[in-house]
């Protein structure tokens, strides 16, 4: 071994050794949910929103997660005609396989429900997932049209 | 609605799924009328969360989230019960064979029946038990459901939730295949 790879070793050693940074980890669970809720209103479902098709309102929640204590984020719900609502909601910063959660989700239908999954790329990038079931084949790259054709198939 | 083989996990699953069903068929009720839900909560509760369509649909959608949280709790719970009563047996049958069929000489020969370890209190030790011993993947969804559980009951101190939550069959269904396991 040489000395570069013993020093590699030793650095690696020391970083698993080192407890994450939870302070800088919510707020950017923060900052990504509130990017997120922006995008869907703003940018995605502008257009919309400017027909009267849909209404959009900022609801501030307190949420309490494990490691990182906790921090005030916010819901997204969504009305549409006839008292339908949907929501978008962060459901906790932590959790197994991926970086936090989110539901997205139809008021009063328990089936009308997904995840929407952080997956954190790097230190400056992440990307959001959305996700049915637990099978990694359900899970696709969030975008706008996976939104619509979700609500598409809950309004049926 | 899945097949369950274990009676007593079976009989808790059918309880539970009948629990979600009266639930759900409630909650569709309210879904276009609000006041339903003042004839589902208590009297004392009654037009507390049926100001407007929204809060009554809200409160709702948090009945669903707790019932399927005390799902969770109660299925693994019932598993528990279920391993634990065969580990003990187990431990009885393992210890007793040792202490008939071993044969001197043998250091610590006296102190044989303690290298059968009675001390498995927790989930976290059967799942050691299992490791390498029954399937993967089925070891790897048991693992999901003890953290989902400790994240639940344990006031979401530590354990992390899955990404997305198995289903009541789902849970059923594993829960029910590692006892199959532990019986093969």
């Amino acid at each position: 071994m040489t000395l570069k790879e013993k020093l590699e070793k030793l650095k690696n050693i020391q970083e698993r050794r080192s407890e994450p940074d939870w302070d800088k980890y919510r707020k950017s669970w923060v900052a990504a949910v509130h990017d997120l809720l922006n995008t869907v209103h703003l940018k995605w479902f502008n257009d919309y929103e400017q027909e009267g098709l849909m209404e959009f309102s900022i609801v501030p929640v307190k949420r309490i997660d494990p490691y990182i204590g906790e921090y005030l984020t916010a819901v997204l719900e969504i009305t549409l005609s006839n008292n339908k609502f949907l929501v978008l909601e962060p459901m906790t910063a932590i959790t197994a396989e991926y970086d936090g959660k989110l539901e997205f989700y139809m008021r009063g239908n328990v089936y009308k429900k997904v995840s929407i999954l952080r997956k954190i790329i790097s230190d400056t990038s992440y990307e959001w997932v959305v996700a049915k079931t637990q099978d990694p084949k359900d899970h696709h790259k969030l975008d706008k049209s996976q939104l619509e054709k979700l609500i598409d198939q809950w309004l049926q | 609605m899945v097949t369950i083989n274990n009676e007593v996990l079976k009989e808790v699953y059918h309880q539970l799924k009948t629990i979600d069903n009266i639930v759900q068929k409630e909650i569709r009720l309210v879904n276009g009328n609000k006041w339903h839900l003042d004839k589902m909560v208590p009297e004392e509760l009654s037009k507390v969360y049926t100001i407007k369509q929204k809060t009554a649909q809200t409160f709702t959608d948090n009945l669903t989230r707790t019932a399927y949280d005390n799902s969770v709790i109660a299925l693994v719970a019932t598993f528990e019960r279920v391993v634990f009563a065969k580990y003990k047996t187990s431990y009885g049958s393992i210890r007793n064979t040792v202490m008939t069929h071993s044969v001197k000489p043998l250091d610590y020969y006296n102190s044989r029946a303690k290298f059968i370890n009675d001390g498995v209190e927790y989930l976290a030790e059967i799942l050691h038990l299992l490791e390498g011993i029954i399937d993967d993947t089925l070891f790897d969804k048991l693992r999901i459901l003890k953290d989902h559980r400790n994240y639940i009951s344990h006031g979401k101190r530590g354990a992390k939730p899955p990404a997305v939550e198995f289903t009541l069959d789902q849970i059923a269904t594993t829960l029910d295949g590692v006892i199959r396991e532990i019986e093969k």
